[in-house]
């Protein structure tokens, strides 16, 4: 600490987090808690009176919660034994016998599906896509042979020159089509927003679209409309951050 | 004139040419400095202020001498009611308003029991109290049962009190006589007001040539020549009797509730529609001018019937699409439970949702009920309890609590244990926090003394002879409202300052000189007593403790034990009037914000002179994590022990840009809230930039009709003081209902 205030050299850091425990004011404040099963199922139930009110719920999300699916699985067992829905987003990037074992505990799954193509998706996420979707045929299949209701949501992420592109949804669109449109119940595109740029701030790390605006209505009514020529127009929509103004 | 104002709301019903005509009439009196200012509060006033009462030297008080008596209070009582000019405006068919209340004419309130004989010994009683943060100040804030003007007529109720005095007369008990004699005299000055109300509309009648006036001025003669005498048989009628009898209880002073309107307009609703004088719209009108002229008397509609079923009717609706018609200045409750007719919660929501300004306020019947029962009112009485005021309650007609306007100040109480326990330098936490309940019953100790004091006098000195006329009790008992046994519960009402501030103080104390031994208390009630100077870096420690507000376990269970603490101790201290126990409520009505100047630093971070929090709302920038925490948090208590409690929430509008059925939202929300055990929700839906503006530039059109609701009542923003106005910009303002 100087007069500049307090840097921290984050090469050094083994985040042991006693900053944040040193830290008078919250300026340093960890971005996680750790809980355990006890603890978080308490924290969930205390709003277990809203859940029922609307017909809400439980969703795990990124991180990617089937890489915790044990746990999550007990805590998807006590929500439901007490009536309250569960709902798993995830990328669908783990191994199977992980889906296997939590789908029977879930009501709602949304599942992303970025980049249809392949080589695309490992250049963007470090892995190939062919899993992914071998997971959500299977996916698919549970909702096919299950006596219960379960929900199946399709998110794409809209990052600009990434996922953004007509190709892209076209061939998702596609996809689902041909071998989904059975069982999905809605494919939402979710526009890109950049709420998490002071996140990357505060733990010091350049960001590629930190500069990146919102996108205009224009841009998200396009590919909305390419979706609907290859996809039930009905079970779409346009969610996220979007500038109403630009678009007219 | 109709033409200069606008809708602040999307409408539901068109508004006729003669309701804008006296809206705008309405509006042009309660603009700021208008007729209704009323102090720092905004347009409060429901009196219209013409000046001083010009016929003082000729008040029976003033010609007799003032005396300490109930009797005497009745005559100048109605030499006021009887020297009020009748007003009849264009276009009203809801005639009657006052200028002056008793307290313009004569000692009231504390300046009543302060000309008592023994004046001195309860002034030291009420100052020993004060000084330890006890403070009693009860009057009014009750509710009185109109039920009793709607079925019973003045003619019947003064044969009543002629029957009661002579009983009392002849069994020479001269303290009761003298009081029924004082209440003849409030019973003939009211007919007397309506009276002069029949002869002024006929005289217009045979004055004017415009059919349409004619029309009405015949209407409003004919009703008041009856309802002076008679109980009312139209809706037309029990509308115009509500309102005189409203206003006649207003000259008593200023905070009672009306009761469930819904209930006792019911059967005149049922005959006007049935036999075809009488059509939904005439109703609602009749009902929105009545509004207008009150000026935000409290009624509340729904709850349970003697049955327990929902007493929900069609006056619920037409009493609420009044207040849809017009907007403006209203203090309306819809008393939800868990069996409440869905659709016309969804539309209380609805009227929320497109008004935005927390009107009607959304409160628990169930609790309220249970509250009741639990300190022992039978259920056969229990049911009738009706939301009533800014967050209290009561049984019509039959109780006097005093509510809303005594406080025990527990931040002061705090205050005082932090002092002693770092002069003997305490071990740990259970020690300090013995100490805060020693403190704690000395001030109740205090103030049960100095209420006693009061009460020996009350119902001679501070009266509330039209009150009492319109509860059960005091005509047949010869014995006030107020007074020892007027009427059957009497329990003192308590609000309660700073439990929030106590509870997160004590918090961050625990944890950070007991548990991790950084300050000693010594140091904390040093660097309080500084204002945290030369501190800043301990007082951030302070500020970052766990807080309540954001359902946090350990704040929560804190302020549960400091709720529950005032509770326990409270109700071991019976009053005088009622032998009844002392129930706190978890409210304050401004003094959080009134007194704040006199409140030190304190080891929740707060710096001196900072507001404390209001009831059991958080500190003010406390609540971090969103309205769900909130609402969990303030509904960790268990609200059957307590007189009430609201939360306020204030929702910025753009988190419903883009969403339909915007009630939806507040109806889950609250129906959450309400099985979770909360107890009341004050809603607002407001943008912060246009209060922000609107304190910049109160001359703008577009801000004279922005209402909000500041604790319990509400106010035009523009009307309320600066500092008032800066202090609700302050309030957590919600981006989303999460």
């Amino acid at each position: 600490m100087d007069c500049k205030g307090v840097h921290i050299d984050r090469r050094k850091c083994l985040a042991c987090l006693k900053c944040t425990e040193a830290c008078p004011s919250e300026a340093l404040t960890p971005e996680a808690q750790g809980y355990d099963y006890e603890n978080l199922l308490s924290e969930l139930l205390k709003d277990e009176h809203f859940y029922r009110a609307n017909s809400g719920g439980v969703t795990f999300s990124g991180g990617e919660p089937l890489l915790q699916y044990e746990f999550i699985v007990e805590i998807f067992k006590a929500l439901q034994s007490r009536g309250i829905t569960t709902a798993l987003d995830t990328c669908g990037a783990a191994p199977r016998k992980n889906l296997e074992t939590i789908l029977p505990y879930t009501d709602y799954v949304l599942y992303d599906l970025k980049i249809f193509d392949s080589e695309q998706h490992l250049h963007y996420t470090g892995s190939p896509n062919e899993h992914i979707l071998s997971n959500l045929l299977y996916v698919a299949e549970y909702i096919r042979s299950s006596s219960r209701k379960v929900h199946l949501w399709i998110r794409t992420p809209l990052i600009p020159d990434t996922t953004a592109t007509e190709e892209n949804i076209r061939e998702i669109g596609s996809f689902l089509s041909s071998h989904l449109s059975d069982v999905v119940e809605r494919w939402e595109l979710c526009a890109f927003n950049g709420v998490c740029q002071t996140k990357y701030e505060r733990l010091g790390q350049q960001w590629h679209y930190a500069h990146q605006s919102a996108m205009s209505a224009l841009q998200v009514n396009e590919l909305l409309s390419v979706g609907y020529s290859v996809f039930p127009k009905e079970k779409m929509l346009a969610t996220g951050m979007i500038k109403a103004d630009a678009g007219k | 004139m109709a033409e200069n104002y606008k809708l602040s709301f999307v409408p539901k019903f068109e508004q006729s040419e003669r309701i804008k005509t006296l809206e705008a009439r309405n509006q042009e009196l309660s603009k700021p400095g208008g007729m209704r200012q009323f102090g720092d509060y905004g347009d409060h006033r429901c009196w219209l202020n013409i000046g001083p009462f010009p016929k003082m030297d000729e008040l029976p008080s003033r010609k007799q001498g003032y005396r300490m008596s109930s009797e005497q209070w009745g005559e100048d009582y109605r030499f006021l009611l009887e020297n009020m000019e009748p007003h009849i405006y264009p276009c009203e068919t809801i005639v009657g308003e006052i200028y002056w209340e008793i307290g313009c004419v004569r000692p009231c309130g504390q300046q009543g029991w302060r000309q008592a004989d023994n004046a001195d010994e309860i002034c030291k009683k009420y100052d020993e109290s004060v000084s330890l943060g006890g403070i009693p100040g009860a009057y009014g804030h009750t509710c009185p049962d109109l039920e009793i003007i709607l079925t019973q007529g003045y003619d019947q109720i003064l044969e009543r009190i002629r029957k009661s005095l002579q009983k009392y007369t002849d069994l020479k008990n001269e303290r009761r006589a003298s009081y029924l004699r004082g209440l003849e005299h409030v019973c003939l000055g009211c007919i007397h007001y309506i009276e002069n109300y029949a002869a002024l509309a006929g005289k217009l009648y045979e004055e004017t040539q415009d059919p349409e006036e004619k029309s009405r001025f015949a209407q409003i003669a004919a009703c008041c020549r009856k309802i002076a005498h008679e109980a009312p048989d139209t809706y037309y009628e029990a509308v115009q009797a509500i309102q005189f009898s409203i206003m006649f209880d207003r000259v008593v002073g200023h905070g009672n509730g009306y009761g469930r309107l819904d209930l006792f307009m019911m059967p005149f609703y049922k005959k006007g529609m049935e036999d075809g004088s009488l059509t939904r719209k005439m109703a609602r009108e009749y009902l929105a001018e009545m509004y207008m002229k009150l000026r935000g008397q409290f009624f509340s509609f729904s709850g349970r019937d003697a049955s327990g079923q929902d007493a929900t009717n069609e006056m619920s609706w037409v009493a609420l699409e009044a207040y849809d018609l017009i907007g403006d200045y209203n203090n309306l409750g819809v008393m939800w439970h868990s069996d409440i007719d869905p659709d016309y919660y969804a539309y209380a929501c609805d009227v929320l949702a497109r008004h935005g300004e927390s009107i009607p306020v959304l409160v628990n019947w169930d609790l309220m009920y249970a509250s009741q029962l639990r300190v022992g009112i039978p259920a056969e009485e229990a049911w009738k309890v009706v939301y009533a005021g800014c967050q209290w309650y009561c049984i019509p007609g039959q109780e006097w609590c005093g509510h809303d306007t005594s406080e025990i100040r527990v931040f002061e109480v705090m205050q005082r244990a932090l002092h002693k326990a770092a002069e003997n330098n305490v071990a740990d936490f259970e020690s300090l926090y013995q100490i805060y309940v020693d403190e704690l019953h000395r001030t109740m100790k205090a103030y049960q003394a100095a209420e006693a004091a009061i009460d020996q006098v009350r119902g001679e000195s501070q009266p509330e002879m039209y009150t009492s006329l319109i509860s059960y009790g005091p005509i047949e008992r010869g014995l006030d409202v107020d007074a020892p046994r007027g009427v059957d519960w009497q329990y003192s009402s308590l609000n309660i300052l700073g439990i929030p501030n106590v509870a997160d103080s004590f918090t961050a104390i625990r944890e950070l000189v007991f548990e991790k031994k950084m300050y000693s208390l010594s140091e904390v009630v040093k660097a309080c007593g500084e204002d945290w100077k030369d501190n800043e870096i301990m007082r951030q420690r302070f500020l970052c403790q766990p807080k309540y507000g954001n359902g946090h376990d350990v704040a929560d269970e804190m302020f549960v034990r400091v709720c529950d603490t005032m509770q326990q101790v409270a109700e071991g201290y019976y009053n005088q009037r009622g032998a009844q126990p002392m129930r706190p409520s978890l409210f304050s009505f401004m003094t959080h914000v009134e007194a704040k100047d006199t409140f030190l630093a304190s080891p929740d971070g707060r710096h001196k002179g900072d507001p404390l929090a209001h009831g059991i709302n958080p500190q003010i920038g406390a609540s971090k994590r969103g309205l769900i925490p909130l609402a969990n948090s303030a509904s960790s208590v268990d609200m059957r022990k307590f007189m009430g409690g609201s939360i306020q929430v204030d929702i910025q509008p753009k988190f419903f840009d883009g969403k339909e059925e915007r009630y939806t939202y507040i109806r889950d929300f609250s129906n959450a809230f309400f099985n979770g055990g909360g107890m009341q929700i004050n809603f607002h839906i407001l943008d912060l930039r246009k209060l922000e503006d609107a304190i910049e530039h109160p001359e703008k059109p577009e801000y004279q009709n922005l209402v909000v609701r500041v604790t319990g009542y509400c106010t035009r923003f523009v009307t309320m003081s600066k500092e008032y106005q800066r202090d609700f910009v302050d309030r957590v303002n919600h981006q989303t209902m999460n």
